[in-house]
């Protein structure tokens, strides 16, 4: 039985963290090794998870100055000594098969990566991200990029996946940044020659609490711009993804002009700024070179021409927002 | 391990669009010793694939697939192949809480009774964040509630009819040892009911029932509203009376039963009875009235109903009108009464029906706003193109007087030279007759695109939906436009930057008439003194939208006037605020408010609003006050001290022009807005005035709509025309008074809240002889009257350029 090493990063959770530990623990897949890192959390936290490696031999401690979330998954996986590896988000938890699951349907199909869908959490209801219909699917690093694209099965989060450890190698989560997941997913797909994609909810997504950190947008939220100009660069340089580089270019296009707008609205600047215009603009050549959407590249050029505030009302016109 | 191991049986029949959401509850489960046997019924849909999908990914799952045979004989094939202890029935498009068989379970073990009942929420799936209702054991009792079979026994018709949770299957951990010992089977020739009845089988066997006070299932209603469950059925009421009969068995004699479950049993019949003749009434598919009296009367002439009915039993109010009729068997009284709608169901209707009328009312306000956002920028598109090409012309024109001037000269080619001015001349008629019917042919498709779409949806009744349809419509078109105009307005602003400009802002194109007229003579006033100023105008309606676009074309050589009237001060916060802002963001241009009545309200919120204004006022370098009377110069003295205070006469006074018109009969203009002082007093002023003139003319200053800058001119002029007819005016606004003094008409003058007529009228019009002054002392009123009516000569004193003559001055200043 090969054995699974499970990364929980841990910071100030403590209304959450039993929870979501047991629900490891129990998981019926029971050969684990459950990583708890405590990321300098200045609360109980600590304390807890050591009362938790008291309780079950499974389960390790790394407590570690805080870094952030990436930061405290990348210790996590310098750490990890399993065949395969699950990240979880100390505020969810998982249903009892989902690691056996995943396991049994990678090992199956000779996967180095499994994943599932998920439930979301909200305030006064659950909602199932997608439909659900049991069917397994079998991809290449192509169509899995692709159904993230499309937000069809497959969905650049970390925490639904099981990573089969010789695939992680050097990629690592990008420390201090928003929207991690957006920067690595890819990369573990390139990294993997199969992908399985079981279609049932068997992780739980608590956004209860999101609503405080996400609502205002900041000059962070331009991680978004900066994950998305890796992704395609990465994207339009690997040749067995020539097939979806024009979407990839698209969708890098909406995500670039829709926080340039929100940047013009909330008449932000600063360093972050001025390296997305600079990164975008280096990339138009190839973005337009692939096939960029006519809407986008008109984006551009009043961009380029007008500046950034006539680049906003442009695309909120156009974008109808 | 089979020790506690729970069987869940599944009937599936075409489920794929929750079925999923139902089997991934089931996998989630805390406690994961069970199997479940999933019964596909013969479905059409991709159901029986789904099934097959969790069967492969979890061996707890087993598919069982069977030729279509109803819900029964699916559960009975499913219970027939069960291999665990306890028996749990889930339906496939409901779904379950992660917990349900931990904590049945545990209940189960803990009390050691043979069911547990656990609460079932009803939820539209489709919206889940609106519950819809709950079926609870709260009516067993708070918290967990245990009866042994003796307690059970005592109280299971209050149970079966308060909890609304024993007939059906669902929500429940049955013990598959007793199901077995007792051979239960569903009878699958029973359409409905046909659990109940097994449940009663399984009743009178078992030791006794735990209610769990926790909701373990949620139940969707958005499928089972869209099943033929509700519709009314041939055999509804027999199956009912059959079920009945069955129940009356299951309780035993009524001598052996408590008073009080008896009459529990007979509420429950009489509610069943009332609702299929409820269903009855509704039905529409009864050809004739007769087929439908036919039904009644079978279900009023049944023994068993008139017995529930007869007792002291309960049934829902609207039902308590129609019992007497049902107990004098009178089948026709009975659907009489039930057919005629209940005074709670037309006030119900009534309420649905207002509430419709409202939604109607607000969505023809957003249209209306809709259109303006669209139309507005389309005319003055279509205003500035049209002046652009005539200046690009007259320019044209004048290089080619200067180049025939040189031509002329040469008197050999001067013949040449007039034909090819000639040519030019109906050149240029061409393009701008050409130019001028395109853009009016624009607006006039753009005009027919947004009534068609106005048009649509009037007869359709879901008034939200075609609201939603509307606006997405008016925002495409919006969005198209969007472009269109955002690079006409970049020209427009390079243009309009480089102009010396007289910025009118805060104009009015609401209702007021009043207003109205201070737009115009303000508009007229600019370009008798401003004639070397270009005047741009923006309305309070368009300022928000359009003030990052003001602030991108303001030079500093423009003056900024601020509209004047009555609204500088705590009345109207809105406006005020917008002077501020204006004031604040303008800090190096030249400001001038037009005559205005300065009032703010002697309570906190006034004074809190008055602190702010003179903080900003007294700020600005070159502001310049125009107060419209006495009390309103001082008030700004005192206030704004800062500024230039100056006084000057209401700007409507400029419109003053000699009309000619036979005069006849008198007018009354009284205000209806929160500046009335008059409201007792309003019929007593009525009445005197008829008592001179029946026909009296009543006006109220306001238009039935709101007035655009373009009818404005027109407005106005037929406003003051009607006073210009008219030998007497009485009036309690302002410019009621002021349109009597422009068109020589002598009036009588009530006051208002701000004492805007009182302070004007002392301030310009005291010298008159046409003007009557009596506050709010409506008691000489007649007097006024007769003494106006006998005026023959109305002076109102010269109103000629010196009233306006600061303006003069504010101009050479610049």
């Amino acid at each position: 039985m090969k054995k699974i090493s499970v990364i929980v990063p841990v910071y100030k959770v403590e209304g959450f963290l039993d929870r979501c530990v047991a629900s490891i623990a129990g998981q019926t897949y029971r050969n684990l090794e459950i990583i708890l890192v405590d990321d300098g959390s200045p609360d109980n936290c600590g304390k807890m998870c050591d009362a938790w490696a008291e309780k079950d031999d499974r389960i390790r401690v790394i407590h570690k100055p805080n870094g952030g979330l990436s930061d405290a998954r990348n210790a996590g996986i310098e750490a990890a000594t399993g065949d395969w590896l699950a990240f979880v988000d100390s505020d969810d938890w998982l249903d009892p098969r989902m690691l056996e699951i995943l396991e049994t349907q990678a090992e199956k199909h000779g996967a180095e990566l499994a994943e599932c869908s998920y439930r979301n959490l909200y305030k006064d209801m659950v909602k199932e991200e997608t439909p659900c219909t049991g069917r397994v699917t079998v991809a290449t690093p192509l169509q899995a990029i692709e159904g993230n694209l499309d937000w069809k099965n497959f969905k650049p989060v970390a925490w639904n996946k099981l990573y089969r450890a010789d695939i992680v190698g050097a990629i690592r989560y990008p420390k201090g940044k928003l929207h991690e997941d957006e920067f690595t997913t890819h990369k573990f797909y390139l990294a993997a020659k199969t992908i399985v994609y079981v279609d049932i909810s068997a992780y739980n997504y608590d956004r209860r609490r999101e609503g405080s950190i996400t609502a205002r947008f900041s000059l962070r939220n331009l991680d978004a711009c900066q994950a998305y100009h890796e992704k395609t660069n990465d994207v339009c340089h690997a040749p067995e993804l020539a097939p979806i580089r024009q979407k990839m270019c698209d969708t890098y296009g909406w995500t670039l002009f829709d926080c340039l707008a929100k940047c013009a609205d909330a008449g932000l600047s600063g360093p972050e700024l001025d390296r997305t215009l600079a990164d975008a603009m280096a990339d138009r050549p190839m973005l337009e070179e692939n096939g960029l959407n006519q809407l986008y590249r008109e984006c551009f050029r009043v961009l380029e021409k007008k500046g950034l505030n006539a680049c906003a009302a442009y695309w909120k016109g156009k974008s109808g927002q | 391990m089979t020790e506690n191991k729970v069987s869940i049986v599944v009937p599936v029949y075409n489920a794929q669009k929750w079925l999923g959401y139902c089997l991934n509850s089931l996998l989630a489960q805390t406690w994961t010793e069970f199997e479940v046997i999933l019964v596909n019924d013969g479905s059409t849909d991709d159901s029986l694939e789904i099934c097959r999908n969790y069967a492969e990914l979890d061996s707890r799952f087993r598919v069982l697939d069977v030729p279509n045979g109803g819900v029964s004989r699916a559960r009975n094939l499913g219970v027939s192949q069960a291999t665990g202890r306890y028996l749990v029935f889930v339906d496939s498009d409901d779904v379950v809480t992660p917990d349900m068989l931990e904590v049945m379970l545990d209940c189960a073990r803990r009390t050691g009774m043979e069911l547990v009942a656990g609460d079932m929420s009803l939820v539209d799936f489709a919206r889940p964040e609106a519950p819809r209702g709950l079926l609870c054991a709260r009516w067993a009792g708070e918290g967990e509630r245990v009866y042994d079979k003796e307690a059970f026994a005592r109280n299971r018709m209050r149970l079966i009819f308060n909890t609304s949770l024993l007939e059906g299957p669902c929500a429940k951990l049955y013990s598959l040892d007793l199901w077995r010992k007792l051979d239960l089977q569903f009878p699958p020739e029973l359409s409905l009911g046909e659990d109940f009845v097994t449940n009663m089988q399984y009743y009178a066997a078992c030791n006794g029932i735990a209610f769990l006070n926790r909701t373990v299932y949620y139940y969707n209603n958005e499928s089972q509203s869209n099943s033929l469950t509700h519709q009314y059925r041939k055999d509804l009421f027999e199956t009912k009376m059959y079920l009945i009969e069955r129940l009356r068995e299951f309780i035993g004699p009524q001598e052996e039963m408590d008073p009080d479950e008896w009459s529990c049993y007979c509420s429950y019949v009489a509610c069943t009875g009332f609702k299929c003749l409820a269903a009855v009434v509704s039905d529409e598919r009864f050809a004739t009235q007769e087929a439908r009296l036919e039904e009644v009367r079978k279900i009023v002439d049944d023994p068993l109903f008139r017995e529930g009915c007869a007792r002291n039993s309960w049934i829902p109010d609207e039902f308590v009108a129609a019992r007497k009729a049902v107990l004098d068997g009178d089948a026709e009284k009975t659907l009489h009464i039930l057919q005629t709608p209940t005074p709670q169901l037309v006030q119900k209707k009534r309420e649905l029906e207002e509430k419709v009328q409202a939604k109607k009312a607000g969505f023809k306000t957003g249209c209306k706003h809709l259109l303006q956002k669209v139309l507005y920028p389309l005319q003055r598109l279509n205003r500035y193109i049209n002046r652009l090409q005539t200046q690009e012309l007259q320019n044209q024109l004048q290089n080619m007087a200067v180049h025939s001037q040189k031509l002329q000269l040469d008197a050999s080619l001067s013949m040449a030279h007039e034909r090819q001015k000639a040519d030019f001349e109906s050149w240029m008629t061409e393009v701008l007759d050409r130019k001028s019917q395109e853009h009016t042919a624009e607006l006039a498709t753009l005009q027919q695109t947004l009534e068609q779409t106005l048009e649509q949806f009037r007869p359709v009744l879901s008034v939200t939906d075609t609201l939603e349809q509307l606006k997405s419509d008016v925002e495409m078109m919006r969005g198209a436009l969007w472009n269109e105009t955002k690079t006409f307005e970049q020209q427009q602003v390079m243009e309009l930057r480089q102009k010396k400009k007289a910025l009118m802002l805060a104009t009015a194109e609401h209702q007021n008439i009043g207003d109205a007229a201070i737009d115009l003579a303000e508009q007229n006033l600019l370009l008798q003194y401003f004639p070397d100023y270009f005047q741009v105008e923006f309305s309070t309606y368009e300022m928000p939208n359009k003030y990052h676009f003001l602030q991108a074309i303001i030079n500093p050589s423009d003056i900024l006037f601020i509209n004047g009237g009555g609204n500088m001060g705590s009345l109207y916060r809105e406006e005020e605020e917008l002077h501020r802002r204006i004031v604040q963001d303008f800090p190096n241009n030249k400001i001038v408010v037009l005559p205005q009545t300065i009032y703010f309200a002697d309570t906190p919120e006034g004074q809190a609003e008055l602190a702010l204004s003179a903080r900003v006022y007294n700020h600005h370098k070159d502001l310049t006050i125009f107060a419209r009377g006495r009390e309103s110069y001082d008030f700004a003295s005192r206030h704004f001290g800062h500024a230039k205070i100056k006084l000057m006469a209401d700007v409507v006074l400029a419109l003053h022009r000699d009309y000619g018109f036979d005069r006849s009969g008198m007018l009354l203009c009284l205000r209806g807005d929160g500046e009335t002082v008059l409201v007792d007093s309003k019929q007593q002023i009525l009445d005197t005035v008829q008592r001179f003139d029946p026909d009296v003319e009543i006006r109220t200053n306001i238009a039935q709509q709101d007035i655009s800058r373009v009818e404005r001119a027109a407005v106005v002029n037929d406003e003051l025309q009607r006073y210009a007819r008219r030998r007497v005016v009485v009036t309690d606004r302002l410019h009621g008074m002021i349109f009597a003094a422009v068109t020589g008409t002598p009036c009588v003058v009530l006051d208002n809240a701000t004492h805007k007529s009182r302070d004007f009228y002392r301030t310009f019009l005291q010298d008159s002889n046409a003007v009557f002054y009596i506050g709010t002392d409506c008691d000489r009123l007649e007097e006024a009257i007769a003494q106006a009516l006998a005026v023959e000569n109305p002076v109102y004193g010269a109103f000629d350029r010196a009233l306006f003559a600061d303006l003069a001055a504010v101009h050479d200043s610049m």
